[in-house]
This record gives C-alpha cells, sequence and structure tokens, in this order.
C-alpha cells in the first residue's frame, strides 16, 4: 500500500500538505493527528473514491475497513460472525486472544471491549491483504485498548497483513513500526 | 386466549340472533351448525376441498416468497429498481382483488391459473411495500458492513437484511397469510357461483344450493377456524424469535 503526495481534497482545497509514505507487509503504520484535520479522509480516499492529489497504489481493492461503530452482527454468534470473513482456524486464534469462551455467546452480551477485540480478529485473518483503521479502539479505554493492541501488532507481524491505523491518541503509537504526523 | 375469548362472544351472539330471527334456513343456532362437524369431517369431499384450497395457497405463497426474495436481492444492490418497485407497491397495493378479477379471468380463463395469480397479486404488493421501507433502513445501517465484509447481494440479503427485518417481516407475512385466505375463499365461491367447482368456497356454494344451511355455516366455522390457527402459528414463530433473539446464552 503505497501513497505518492497524497492529500484529500474538499472544497477546492487540500486538507494538509501532501504526504509519501509505504505500508511493506507485516507492518502498522499509523497516520496520527489532531481531530478534523483529515485523518479519516486520508481512509475515504480509498473507501469512498474521495477526491485526492497525488497517487495510492493498492494491491487491487483488497482491503478491510474497521471503525469504532460495531461490526458484528447482533442475530449471530460470535464464531458466525468470525466465519462470515471465511473459513479459517476461528477457534485456535480466538485461543490465542484469550476470547475462545465467548465463541458461542451473542455479541449482545459481550462488552464494547470484547466485541471490538472479534471484530479485530475477523478483520486480521480474513483474506484481504489491506486493513485500513479508522480510530478503532476510541471507545475502549485504555487498560483494555492496550491489551488489544498488543495481540494486534503480534498478530499483524504473523500475517503479512499491511495495516493502516488512524489514531488521536499519543499512547497508541508506541505499539506501531512507524508514525506519520500530519497537520 | 383472547381469541377464544372473542370466538365465545360470537358464539353467544349468534345463538342470541338465531333465537331471534328463529327461521334455521336463514341463521341455524350454534347446536344445529356444531351438529354437523362430525359428519362434515369425515366427509371425504369436504377434507378434499379444504385440502385442495391450503394446497393451492400454500403454491401461492411459494410463488410470492420466491418473487419476494428476488425482488429485494435486486433492490438492495440497485436504488433506481428499489424506487421503481416501491412506486409499483404504492399503486397497486390499494387496488382490491375484484377489480382485476375480470382482467385475468379474460387473460387465463376461469381456471386455478386465475386463482393463483390474483392472490399473489393481492398479497404480494402489501408485503413488499413495508419489506423495501423496511429494508432501506436495514441498508443505511448495515449494507457498509456487507460491502466490508464482500458478501455477494444473496449473501447480504439472506445473511444480513432478512434477519434484521425479521420481525416486520413476520408481522407483515401473518397479515397478508390472512388476506391471501380471504381473497381465496372469496374467490372460490364466485367461481363457484359460476360453474367451476373448486375449494372450500365452491364447496360451501354447493351445499347451499342444496339447502343444507347448517353445514354452510359449519364451513364458515372451519374457516374461521383455521384462519385464527394459523394466526396462532405465526404469532408463536414471532414470539419465540423474538425471545431466541435477546436471549441468547450469557
Amino acid at each position: 500500500m503505497q501513497f505518492i503526495k497524497v492529500s484529500p481534497v474538499r472544497n477546492n482545497q487540500p486538507l494538509f500538505e501532501n504526504i509519501s509514505f509505504t505500508v511493506n507487509p507485516g507492518e502498522v503504520v499509523a497516520v496520527m493527528g489532531s481531530s478534523g484535520v483529515g485523518k479519516s479522509s486520508l481512509i475515504s480516499c480509498i473507501t469512498e473514491n474521495l477526491l485526492h492529489t497525488g497517487e495510492i497504489l493498492m494491491h487491487g481493492k483488497n482491503f478491510q475497513v474497521f471503525q469504532e461503530t460495531d461490526q458484528l452482527f447482533p442475530w449471530m454468534t460470535t464464531i458466525k460472525n468470525l466465519e462470515l470473513a471465511g473459513p479459517g482456524n476461528w477457534y485456535y486464534h480466538a485461543e490465542q486472544w484469550g476470547i475462545a469462551h465467548l465463541l458461542n455467546k451473542s455479541p449482545d452480551t459481550l462488552s464494547v471491549g470484547q466485541r471490538q477485540r472479534f471484530t479485530l480478529l475477523r478483520a486480521l485473518y480474513s483474506n484481504r491483504s489491506n486493513l485500513l483503521c479508522d480510530e478503532p479502539l476510541s471507545g475502549v479505554d485504555w487498560g483494555t485498548a492496550k491489551n488489544i493492541l498488543k495481540l494486534f501488532c503480534n498478530s499483524v507481524a504473523e500475517t503479512d497483513k499491511r495495516v493502516l491505523w488512524v489514531t488521536h491518541n499519543p499512547k497508541e503509537v508506541q505499539f506501531f513500526n512507524r508514525v506519520i504526523n500530519i497537520k | 386466549m383472547k381469541i377464544l375469548k372473542g370466538f365465545a362472544i360470537v358464539l353467544v351472539l349468534w345463538q342470541a340472533g338465531a333465537w331471534t330471527i328463529n327461521n334455521h334456513l336463514i341463521l341455524p343456532g350454534i347446536v344445529d351448525i356444531f351438529a354437523i362437524f362430525p359428519e362434515l369431517l369425515t366427509n371425504s369431499n369436504f377434507l378434499y376441498s379444504v385440502g385442495d384450497t391450503l394446497g393451492q395457497l400454500i403454491i401461492c405463497w411459494i410463488i410470492i416468497l420466491a418473487l419476494l426474495f428476488a425482488v429485494l436481492v435486486v433492490s438492495s444492490v440497485n436504488k433506481p429498481i428499489r424506487d421503481l418497485f416501491k412506486s409499483l407497491a404504492s399503486i397497486l397495493q390499494p387496488s382490491p382483488t375484484f377489480v382485476w378479477l375480470p382482467v385475468f379471468m379474460l387473460i387465463f380463463g376461469l381456471n386455478t391459473t386465475t386463482v393463483t395469480i390474483l392472490v399473489v397479486f393481492t398479497s404480494i404488493w402489501f408485503v413488499l411495500i413495508n419489506c423495501l421501507v423496511t429494508l432501506e433502513f436495514s441498508l443505511s445501517k448495515w449494507q457498509k458492513h456487507c460491502k466490508n465484509l464482500c458478501l455477494n447481494p444473496v449473501q447480504s440479503l439472506w445473511l444480513c437484511y432478512l434477519p434484521s427485518m425479521k420481525s416486520v417481516l413476520l408481522a407483515n407475512f401473518k397479515t397478508s397469510w390472512n388476506l391471501s385466505w380471504r381473497t381465496i375463499i372469496a374467490l372460490e365461491v364466485v367461481f363457484g357461483v359460476i360453474g367451476n367447482h373448486w375449494g372450500v368456497g365452491s364447496y360451501m356454494v354447493t351445499v347451499k344450493e342444496k339447502m343444507d344451511i347448517a353445514e354452510m355455516y359449519a364451513m364458515l366455522f372451519v374457516i374461521l377456524i383455521i384462519g385464527i390457527v394459523s394466526n396462532a402459528i405465526f404469532d408463536y414463530i414471532t414470539e419465540k424469535k423474538y425471545v431466541s433473539f435477546n436471549s441468547s446464552p450469557r
């Protein structure tokens, strides 16, 4: 995933100075900046073809978006939700993440942190090679977020996924390979 | 319980009316009507008629469900088509069945095809308009997630939109089934009068022509009881689905 001199454009104005960076396989690159600076618009350039300067090179339209909003279907058990991403050794992965005992429960009965853990696990082990995360842990307390980030960053290296992580929380970036600050 | 109470009130009022009129050829008493039941329930012609009507209604509903599924799949991916079906449903849903009866009779003749098409035509628009409105709400909430999971239109509808709409779907199916049941009986009565004897409604006309008024009313009660039973089945399914949706293991 490569960004070459990219800046999202709104009202004919670029939102920030052009940025260039590459996200390599097995790497998590964080994009950090204050609220309203245009971090999420950078993701929208890929997902919604938002007008932008420069060029974004992707390996096909092969990406999954992960946001703060809940993405688990409440009428299915969590294991069925995981299986929506395709076949996989979901029990093993859930065990690694310490959530195997919640596999047959309804998402409605889980906490926000547990639900985000399942969603992130599904995104990570799906068959998509690019993962776009838009402040996914902003609704989770820092203690839980820290545990999720540790598990997540360890697993990214195993899966060779390219991850772009947008955040405004400076505490989160310590876990990532690189940080791009936008102003 | 409410239905049974309502049914009991109808029986009491009926008997009071029968005593007042005091003419068994106009309104026979409840006892006379229920005395027919043992004979009626062992009458193979009657049982065949009931089976025929219910079988025909089930065929109609298989067609309705297949059409509904196809329209919802297309509507979930294409907004202009969704708008087109919404407009069609808004126009056609309020039109009475009997407005269309001559048209379909002229095209298809006096046969079961006409009845099938009329029942499907009467019921589908009502369900469709409600389903399309609910689908729009479901799309606004879940479409992004389905795209994110790379679900195809059929998978999206089957795994996401339909489960999210299930309480509305069941309520609409119940109302629409009742509408179909009433329509098919009414059509059979009309077809019975015209001479093409077929189904419960037509059998009722035959009985009336033989002046078996008590038997005719007994058949009306059978129709009523089948309607109440099918309502109870829908209520049971709705309640069961609702409970299972909200009481997942903790």
